[in-house]
């Protein structure tokens, strides 16, 4: 009989997030490894996790992974800085002012929708092959979800707190700094947070023409090789940097912004 | 009294002490709950969620496996297929196997073939190592990397003999001699036969490929390239070489493969398929003889289906047609080319491993009987 | 001083005209305490946005000192029923951003901060941000916000509307302390008559859309003024007059 004791200790394990999280990947690998070894479909197309595990060494003694790492990351880095800024930057003028929003924002509007693996071929024609091209296109995808969350963050700011602000004296570019922009910052990084995975997917489209190394790059070249295993250890890669950047996002925000957490409980 | 372990935690007293069992008493509205005979009733519904939850994942893995294998059965063990999908690349050296299809050949042998277009070749083969095409046909150097990978296909035939693979480059970049290549921007599409042309291209002029700087591109983005400058040539197969040479006019020299490298486009389909089925790969083989008669007598017209399939203009194909010699057949040259690609890319991926027998993912007998004349590999 | 002259408000909603206001006129006296009380929807709400100039005018004017009002200023503070204080900064910050865009110096900021802490009773509050404190908090920190600015005028919209009876008495109790000390000119909406008696020295009854002026009463109620006179028969007397005066407006 197992005892009651062990058996809450037991269930106070399992309700840790870190245990659950972690228990979940554990199960889809075992998964995964048993039915590749079943050989039900081709494994060649579709490697099980000791292959990629194999390969995923291969790449990491020989550098090559870090390498892919370091080209990817400039990219993404530069390009995420540039389309956050210019995100934001559009985003005040279009929330605040409504010629620019009529003009401008329907502009944007349309631009929005526009994928960047469409945009790769023009990317070629205005920027070649080099770095600038590939920024741009990390750029492009970073962009838009920060300016549509800026935009909408500056003009749903309540009218009740730049009343207020007027009525203390604050005017003209006093309330940009002091109300608008504040008021609009969780917005921001609302959008900011979805723009982490949106300037992922921009960037493997740009690293998937002219492109000497990265993360994609290695996808793309890899499959052309017939290397699938290679291919995996790229795709997962690039998803585990997602969240691991999302996460980073998520910490420092909470820890430089710890009022913004609040919001919902300001209208009790 | 007794904590059963399926409480939520909200349920225990946070500051209330031990007691002789070493448990924590319970709060008195969780108590109270109970007495009532809610809680209870939660912990049989958790309870009961848990059974349903884990009898629901072994049924999905169930359905899963059982789709998985009834697939497989079909594709290899039915007794009569008379339907097959055709994964077709966009391609020139496709030619025979546009007009069969666009003629109906395969329709007169009896076989209902679906052809199915993919933008590269590379592609067209995915489909058929997913089994969701039953033949594909593409270069030899697709085919190759995959049976070096240990894929079970077999080439059944090589349909078009092609020296479509070139170099271009931009006279004022510096190139007008095979050896100006030297430290220069050029691209090419890893693991196609232009990347193993590059390699012999350099290899004659005494360089390899550190000596250049290789930049990755598809055909079509290299042609903007060196339009735009961006790259001072390119390695590609037709018509991606003449599209940028029709833009630069005189500025470009254009280097044939000429001896360096003979490209086959060659016919595979999976080894399995073919020994459950190998009357189908003999009416494939039969409408695509066909097809090559057709090509020698009715020269213009099939340009025109080229021209169709492909999205290419009848005049821009017409200047090409020379380099494309349509014969469907099987021969031990083409285990030599296999071997030196072969070796070449054991070469990249540095890999120790000897290389197959080639003969072993050739599939004669179809085209032997065909032709009524066995065909010899032996080297 | 405060002129409301003939002022009418309508705007368009759902494409129908609504007037919210018409034909408001009054007066207020310098370092006078005015109620306006009404019904829901009445629009006393919209005359007090006018005041503040916070919203436009059809028709008429308001002027402050025998100047037109044409939008918000310093010289009229204004504490609303929520969404007062700024959630991105802390309460001292808050309290200090009237003397902070005057531009006093850093010293007689936080001089005037603490001051009003501890009026208000928050000190160790100081550095909290408004999502951390109880409503009833939140809004004795905009009080003093609103007071440490020391603008002439101070409007307030139902400021004690949202919190719990217990609190309001409370927090009823904080203005009228801290208004004996600090006079002005304060203009106090709210739909609650007893709220109106015991703060005002004059109330303003308005009547439900459009808001039209239905009565005028003077409280003569000696100050300081506590809960107890709640009770008193004078102010009986009052609240009946003036319920009367309301109650044929939510019959009619």
């Amino acid at each position: 009989m197992i005892n009651e004791s062990f058996k809450r200790r037991l269930f106070w394990i399992g309700q840790s997030k870190i245990v659950r999280g972690t228990s979940a990947f554990v199960a889809v690998i075992v998964l995964w490894e048993f039915l590749s070894s079943l050989r039900l479909y081709n494994t060649l197309l579709f490697p099980g996790p000791r292959r990629i595990a194999m390969a995923f060494s291969d790449m990491f003694v020989s550098g090559e992974w870090f390498g892919d790492l370091r080209d990817s990351g400039v990219r993404y880095s530069l390009g995420f800085v540039l389309g956050s800024v210019i995100g934001v930057g559009l985003g005040t003028l279009t929330g605040r002012i409504p010629v620019l929003r009529d003009t401008l924002g329907v502009l944007l509007n349309y631009m929005r929708s526009t994928p960047s693996v469409a945009l790769i071929p023009l990317v070629i024609v205005w920027f070649g092959i080099g770095e600038e091209a590939k920024v741009f296109v990390v750029a492009w995808g970073v962009t838009f979800p920060v300016w549509v969350n800026t935009h909408s963050g500056i003009a749903e700011v309540e009218k009740e707190y730049v009343w207020a602000a007027r009525s203390l004296g604050a005017e003209g570019s006093d309330l940009y700094w002091e109300v608008y922009l504040p008021r609009a910052v969780p917005f921001v990084i609302a959008g900011t947070r979805i723009a982490i995975a949106t300037g992922f997917f921009s960037l493997a489209a740009a690293e998937m023409a002219g492109a000497f190394g990265g993360v994609a790059f290695r996808i793309f070249h890899s499959h052309q090789m017939f290397r699938t295993d290679k291919m995996m250890v790229g795709i997962l890669t690039i998803g585990a940097l997602g969240v691991l950047c999302d996460r980073l996002f998520v910490s420092l925000t909470g820890w430089l912004l710890p009022w913004w957490r609040g919001e919902s409980q300001l209208d009790k | 009294m007794m904590v059963d372990f399926l409480y939520r935690p909200e349920h225990f007293e946070m500051n209330a002490p031990f007691n002789e069992q070493g448990e924590r008493a319970i709060d008195t509205a969780s108590y109270l709950r109970e007495a009532t005979g809610v809680i209870s009733m939660e912990r049989k519904r958790h309870g009961r969620a848990k059974v349903w939850l884990v009898a629901f994942i072994l049924v999905a893995c169930a359905l899963v496996a059982l789709v998985v294998y009834v697939r497989n059965g079909q594709r290899n063990g039915s007794t009569d297929v008379t339907k097959i999908t055709y994964a077709m690349p966009v391609t020139v050296a496709a030619i025979p196997a546009y007009v069969a299809a666009e003629k109906g050949f395969w329709t007169d042998e009896g076989l209902d073939v679906r052809p199915e277009m993919f933008s590269a070749g590379r592609l067209a083969l995915d489909a058929l190592l997913a089994q969701n095409a039953e033949v594909m046909s593409v270069s030899e150097t697709p085919l190759m990397h995959a049976i070096l990978q240990g894929n079970k296909i077999y080439i059944v035939a090589t349909v078009t003999d092609h020296q479509e693979v070139k170099f271009i480059g931009r006279r004022d970049k510096g190139i007008a001699d095979p050896k100006d290549l030297r430290g220069k921007r050029i691209a090419t599409l890893p693991g196609t036969n232009s990347d193993y042309f590059m390699y012999e291209f350099l290899k004659a002029s005494g360089m390899d490929i550190g000596d250049v700087k290789v930049t990755n591109l598809s055909p079509p983005d290299m042609v903007t390239a060196l339009v735009q400058g961006n790259i001072d040539g390119y390695f590609a197969w037709e018509p991606h070489v003449s599209y940028a040479r029709k833009q630069l006019g005189d500025n470009v020299v254009v280097f044939g493969p000429s001896e360096l490298y003979h490209g086959r486009h060659c016919v595979a389909m999976n080894q399995d398929f073919v020994r459950a089925h190998p009357e189908v790969v003999e009416k494939l083989i039969r409408g695509l003889v066909r097809a090559e008669e057709y090509v020698k007598a009715h020269p213009e017209e099939s340009m025109a289906i080229v021209a169709k399939r492909t999205g290419m203009e009848v005049d821009a194909l017409k200047a090409l047609w020379p380099e494309y010699k349509v014969r469907v057949g099987l021969d031990k040259d083409l285990t030599q080319i296999l071997d030196r690609e072969g070796k070449w890319a054991r070469g990249i991926n540095k890999s120790p491993e000897p290389l197959p027998d080639w003969r072993q993912f050739l599939y004669p007998d179809a085209i032997g009987r065909v032709r009524g004349v066995p065909v010899n590999l032996e080297p | 001083m405060i002129t409301v002259e003939n002022i009418s408000v309508a705007y368009r909603q759902r494409g129908q005209s609504v007037v919210a206001l018409e034909n408001l006129s009054f007066t207020v006296a310098d370092e006078e305490f005015l109620c306006i009380l009404g019904p829901s929807g009445c629009g006393k709400s919209t005359a007090l946005h006018v005041i503040g100039g916070f919203i436009p005018l059809t028709t008429g004017v308001v002027r402050h000192n025998g100047q037109m009002v044409r939008g918000p200023g310093k010289e009229r503070g204004v504490v609303f029923q929520q969404h007062n204080l700024f959630p991105w900064k802390t309460v001292e910050e808050n309290i200090g951003f009237g003397p902070r865009m005057r531009g006093e110096t850093k010293q007689r900021r936080k001089e005037i901060v603490s001051d009003y802490i501890k009026i208000i009773g928050l000190m160790g509050f100081e550095r909290s941000y408004p999502e951390e404190l109880s409503v009833g908090m939140k809004q004795r920190v905009a009080l003093a916000r609103a007071f440490a600015n020391d603008p002439e005028v101070l409007l307030m919209d139902e400021p004690f509307a949202s919190l719990d009876s217990q609190t309001a008495l409370t927090m009823r109790q904080l203005l009228l302390k801290i208004w004996s000390q600090r006079r002005k000119m304060v203009i106090f909406v709210t739909h609650d008559i007893d709220e109106a008696i015991l703060l005002a020295d004059r109330v303003l009854v308005l009547s439900s859309r459009p808001g039209k002026l239905k009565g005028e009463f003077r409280i003569q109620l000696p100050r300081p003024r506590t809960s107890e006179c709640l009770v008193t028969p004078h102010y009986v007397d009052l609240k009946k007059t003036i319920l009367s005066s309301c109650h044929s407006e939510v019959m009619g």
